[in-house]
């Protein structure tokens, strides 16, 4: 093995780097480190995120803010209510909610989770740019 | 931006579009209004009164304006099927929240589980153990903490104080184990997702993106959850394999593990 293997290196990897380790350096062609750069911070997957991410929440956040401002007193009691079964002994209880509610909070929770997505990636790539 | 990235924005913006009808629709066909009687309401919860009945397709159609009129009832559709839906849907999100969060050990707990039947075995048995190993400090804990609030009592603070104390310590070794649970049930849902493209009429799809692969794997598990009796052992089987491969891949992962090999 040469100087510069690495220490945790597998006996059954050995022949492989050595194989590896003699191809000769070739230098690479002009603008090739460049061009990979280029390549890796591209912009454009992080910004199609944020719009699809946009359009997504925005209907949804709408609706919720509505269903909000329109419903908020069947929130409370709800909430209220919840309370108040939790004190007593009572075995029953009866339960509604509007399936479009549940969709849109669905639909949110994808929207946040895609620009979770594209917030994660944006700052990586920066780094890599560097 | 790509021509495939311009088409998935496309594809946003038209669905996008779609909801955002259906939502208004819905909010339109939900709205109170003087002929149509008093509405249902969006959330409901009461343990001595039923909520009011739903309104009739018709009624709702009423309210809506002629141009949503023919949404409605793909609106009501949607909602029924939505509302039915909510578990899975949560499923789906905290499988895709794994994903996109806790990438780095979600990858490690799937490569933990990577291997033959023995290897599927011993990440079943391990979990199997640490399930055993919870229920069991729990149960004891609990002997323990109801043992010492004779001591309690004479304190400062009260059985009532100490049992609410006891109560938030436990729910949050709960969400700690669900965490771990979640981590690995996206692993353990990618890898089912990855045996069933493997499947010999279904290698054409080895190409679907891994998320989707895993989204597949977690729809399975659902499906298998609702079947009667079969799901209970479906689902404690597929906890004891979310939380074997997150053991399995911390213990490869540990400086211990790799100084033992």
């Amino acid at each position: 093995m040469g100087p510069f293997a690495p220490e945790d290196i597998a006996p059954e990897e050995r022949r492989v780097h050595r194989l590896l380790a003699a191809v000769p350096p070739r230098a690479l062609p002009v603008g090739f480190r460049d061009e990979v750069m280029r390549r890796l911070t591209q912009r454009s997957a992080v910004a199609w995120e944020w719009i699809a991410a946009g359009a997504l929440a925005l209907p949804s956040l709408a609706f919720l803010a509505y269903q909000l401002i329109d419903r908020g007193d069947e929130l409370g009691a709800v909430v209220n209510n919840v309370i108040a079964a939790a004190s007593s002994d009572a075995a029953d209880a009866f339960f509604f909610v509007d399936g479009t509610t549940v969709l849109a909070l669905a639909i949110l929770g994808v929207a946040s989770l895609i620009a979770a997505h594209a917030s994660i990636i944006a700052p990586q790539r920066r780094t890599t740019a560097r | 931006m790509k021509q495939r990235d311009a088409l998935l924005v496309l594809g946003a913006v038209v669905v996008a579009t779609l909801v955002a009808a259906i939502l208004f629709a819905g909010s339109l066909a939900s709205a109170s209004s003087a002929d149509r009687g008093a509405r249902r309401p969006g959330i409901f919860f009461d343990p001595r009164n039923s909520p009011p009945p739903i309104r009739t397709l018709v009624e709702e159609q009423r309210g809506a304006p002629i141009v949503l009129q023919p949404i409605v009832p793909l609106q009501r559709g949607l909602a029924d099927t939505a509302r039915d839906a909510a578990g899975y849907l949560l499923v789906l999100l905290g499988t895709s929240a794994a994903l996109v969060l806790a990438r780095e050990q979600v990858v490690s707990s799937y490569r933990a589980s990577l291997g033959g039947w023995r290897t599927q075995l011993r990440v079943v048995g391990t979990g199997l153990a640490v399930i055993g190993v919870g229920a069991s400090a729990g149960a004891l804990a609990w002997i323990v903490f109801l043992g010492s609030l004779a001591t309690v009592r004479a304190g400062p603070l009260g059985v009532p104080a100490a049992l609410q104390f006891g109560l938030g310590v436990f729910s949050v070794v709960v969400v700690v184990a669900m965490l771990a649970g979640i981590v690995g049930f996206a692993a353990e849902a990618w890898r089912l997702g990855d045996a069933l493209i493997g499947l010999p009429w279904l290698r054409r799809f080895a190409g679907v993106p891994p998320p989707l692969i895993a989204l597949l794997g977690a729809t399975l598990i659902y499906i298998a959850w609702q079947v009667p009796y079969a799901g209970t052992v479906a689902v404690l089987l597929a906890f004891a394999y979310a939380l074997g491969a997150v053991v399995t891949a911390r213990l490869q992962g540990s400086p211990q593990a790799v100084s033992a090999h």
